[in-house]
């Protein structure tokens, strides 16, 4: 049997569930000092091996019960001085991290009279926008920070998301996993030697942790991450090829299709999706451009807790939030393998090229993805000293789910 | 007068990207900044025949990378700063905002600015779509300069050009602090009366934007969406709106020189189209032979989404309809092919009208109808 491991991280607890498909096997809390034991209760309860789990997934929220005043993540902002920025992640991260927003040129004299702080940090991180502060004075900041603490430093530099506030909430998000899972990948790959399964972070698709590819794509949905598995567990649960998923965050409706079981994607526009009063028409015009295998009923599994009037092809089933249908749909993400890098202009297809070739061999080497397709896309950064493009180059599941 | 309030912000976004022609860029951290901005707030929207005679309006907008302001997202104390600069150095006191790009994020950008100074804005621009460069304007047609022209780069470093210069060489210059300074900066200038405006800006063409966006969030599916774009584009002095090509992206190549790109389109029936593009949408040949060329608007539409997209949002594999639009008269005179025609950007062809290109469709159709 093939079997997903899945955890969730509160605090200095968590949960230990295993499915397989579209079954939930196992669910079970540990605490940080019972994970291991938890791990072999679940193989012996199942009655499988180590060599059975070949996933483990983690996902968001990543929360840490920070007991002390202290506060693990030292944020770094080198930017200009006028750099307008402002702080937007959620009340959890805020417990965590300190933020210190200083100018290159201040840089020696502010980080000296931070000292203490910077010593006790577990995780540092700097960030600084890009083409305004060069690489070479993030270097420079890098190597005084090394000097005062021995904490892993992240740097911007490895996040090639294009805007700060994107990158600054990947590379929060980045530091927060290194304080509390990290801990645990050293005992999940103690535990699974020498056949170590692949170990996964799920937004929406889970993203392979080996060979750093978390500051790839961490951060992007963390906050709908539940929701996007909520509405792929119910798609998977259910039975169904295509299905929607409609939700109510805050003031605003949320709306997400569900292809092939698996592929979750938003379907609300970005502005102006606010009153329930929109729902209908955006459905009516949803209706003319769905994908050409899609016939017959549509279901919208309505978790808003709104009442709407079924249409042709829509039916609504009412929903509430349920655990088991998170579970399922967490462990059943389809996997992605996903390189970014900054490159030269003239160097893109060679780039390409290559990085196409180590994804291959990591996807050989670790033997995550079955059938994988082939993506990729460009982003051309104008108007600077050089003219660089951000490649990013992914391979995916090309099957739908097999149940 | 009409009032600008947050219903805008949707059909203006997919507006500003059809109109954007492939470039233009898009921010939606800041459409999203001025989303919220708007929730109790409008912004008054003057139409042309509105505008004071006697009143001076300045031109603001973002110079350099879309991409690169979401690194640095403008606060609007730079909007503040270079307008009081501006009035510091012509002695006007500014009572309007007036928009030089009427596509992609330099709509929104002269909203955030009428926002924080609470000026009104014109129901115009300068350009009637997305164009790359200073001197691509109508106020080149009418030899108004630029000038002067006050801009502040990332680093809130301010940038005086005060004396009557030429306007290539002005572009030359403020590119060059730009690409030394983060990528992006914001500029105003081009201070003139409500007077001047009235003769040189292209009328309507946020109102017309907005249309084009509500095209998108109306229409149920593609020939839907089309007979819209048609209806609107046609009772504008655009023209008609006509479809170059459907088909699916095979190849995106991309050549030594950063801004020339190239996307291959397959038909269905198996007809080739290649898309020539930098930042926007430059020329298209069907077969080998044109079908499209700047100054009129080539834009592309997702076929699975049915909206708009920019040129770095394609992808191998992704279904697109090209639709070109005819560009402004007054943007296809000798005067404004000297500035905009496709040798501008380096190509050896000459331009061609849609009108000519697509004859049957434009005279022998009774589009108008």
């Amino acid at each position: 049997m093939k079997l997903t491991l899945g955890i969730f991280l509160n605090g200095q607890s968590g949960t230990l569930i295993a499915g397989s498909g579209k079954y939930l096997l196992y669910e079970g809390k540990f605490s940080w000092q019972t994970f291991l034991d938890e791990l072999e209760h679940c193989l012996s309860i199942l009655g499988l091996s180590r060599k059975d789990v070949i996933k483990v997934y983690f996902t968001p929220p990543l929360s840490s019960s920070a007991k002390s005043d202290i506060k693990p993540i030292f944020h770094l902002r080198l930017v200009p001085e006028q750099f307008s920025a402002f702080f937007t992640q959620s009340q959890n991260l805020q417990k965590l991290v300190t933020i210190f927003q200083v100018t290159p040129e201040k840089l020696l004299q502010k980080l000296e009279e931070n000292k203490e702080q910077i010593k006790k940090a577990n995780v540092i991180s700097i960030i600084a926008p890009f083409g305004l502060v060069y690489p070479e004075k993030e270097d420079k900041a890098i190597r005084i920070l090394k000097k005062l603490a021995s904490a892993t430093i992240l740097k911007s530099q490895d996040y090639p998301q294009l805007g700060f506030y994107e990158r600054e909430k990947a590379l929060l998000i980045a530091d927060n996993f290194m304080v509390t899972v990290y801990p645990y990948l050293k005992q999940l790959r103690d535990f699974f030697a020498p056949y170590p399964p692949g170990i996964y972070w799920v937004e929406n698709e889970a993203v392979c942790l080996t060979e750093d590819f978390l500051p790839q794509t961490c951060g992007k949905i963390y906050e709908f991450a539940p929701l996007l598995q909520i509405a792929r567990g119910a798609a998977v649960l259910f039975g169904y090829r295509y299905s929607l998923a409609l939700f109510k965050v805050g003031s605003t409706f949320k709306l997400f299709q569900v292809q092939n079981s698996l592929e979750v994607s938003e379907l609300s526009p970005p502005f102006s999706f606010i009153s329930a009063s929109s729902v209908q028409p955006l459905l009516a015009s949803l209706k003319y451009r769905l994908p050409e295998n899609v016939q017959g009923i549509i279901p919208i599994f309505n978790f808003s807790s709104y009442y709407f009037s079924d249409s042709y092809p829509y039916r609504f089933y009412q929903l509430a939030f349920s655990k088991l249908l998170r579970y399922i749909g967490f462990l059943t993400a389809p996997a992605v393998l996903t390189s970014l890098t900054i490159c030269k202009q003239e160097e893109l297809y060679e780039n390409k090229k290559n990085l196409l070739k180590n994804l291959h061999l990591i996807n050989k080497k670790h033997n995550f993805l079955e059938k994988p397709v082939v993506f990729y896309q460009e982003t051309p950064i104008r108007y600077l000293t050089f003219n660089h493009t951000i490649l990013k180059v992914g391979l995916k599941e090309s099957s739908s789910l097999q149940l | 007068m009409q009032e600008i309030t947050i219903d805008w912000i949707e059909p203006l976004w997919y507006g500003s990207i059809f109109l954007g022609s492939g470039g233009g860029g898009k921010s939606e951290l800041l459409a999203s900044v001025l989303y919220k901005a708007l929730q109790n707030r409008s912004i008054p929207l003057l139409t042309l025949d509105e505008l004071p005679e006697n009143n001076f309006f300045c031109g603001v907008g973002l110079l350099g990378s879309p991409e690169l302001s979401e690194e640095s997202l403008p606060s609007g104390m730079e909007a503040r700063i270079i307008i009081e600069e501006l009035e510091k150095h012509t002695g006007a006191k500014f009572k309007g905002i007036s928009i030089v790009e009427g596509a992609g994020v330099n709509i929104f950008y002269p909203l955030l600015t009428a926002l924080q100074t609470g000026l009104p804005v014109t129901d115009g621009d300068a350009m009637g779509r997305a164009f790359p460069e200073l001197q691509m304007t109508t106020y080149h047609l009418e030899n108004l300069t630029v000038t002067p022209l006050v801009l502040i780069d990332s680093n809130y470093n301010l940038h005086l050009f005060l004396d009557k210069q030429d306007t290539f060489l002005l572009e030359l210059n403020t590119r060059q602090i730009i690409s030394q300074q983060g990528g992006v900066g914001y500029f105003a200038g081009f201070p003139y009366p409500g007077s001047v405006l009235k003769r040189v800006l292209l009328p309507g063409t946020l109102t017309f934007a907005r249309e084009i966006g509500e095209c998108f969030l109306q229409a149920d599916n593609y020939r839907e969406l089309f007979s819209l774009l048609l209806e609107v584009t046609s009772n504008s002095f655009y023209g008609p709106v006509v479809e170059i090509f459907q088909g699916t992206v095979t190849n995106i190549s991309t050549y030594e020189i950063t801004k020339w790109k190239a996307a291959t389109l397959i038909s269905p029936k198996g007809e080739k189209l290649q898309l020539l593009f930098q930042y926007e949408n430059l020329l298209a040949f069907k077969n080998g032979n044109m079908v499209a060329s700047v100054p009129d608007l080539i834009s592309a539409i997702d076929l699975n989404k049915l909206k708009p997209v920019n040129n770095n949002e394609i992808y191998e594999g992704q279904q697109l309809a090209l639709l070109g639009l005819p560009a402004p008269l007054r943007l296809r005179i000798s005067k404004a092919l000297d500035v905009v025609g496709p040798q501008c950007f380096g190509y050896r062809t000459i331009y061609v009208p849609l009108e000519k290109l697509y004859w049957d469709y434009y005279h022998k159709k009774e589009v108008f109808s």
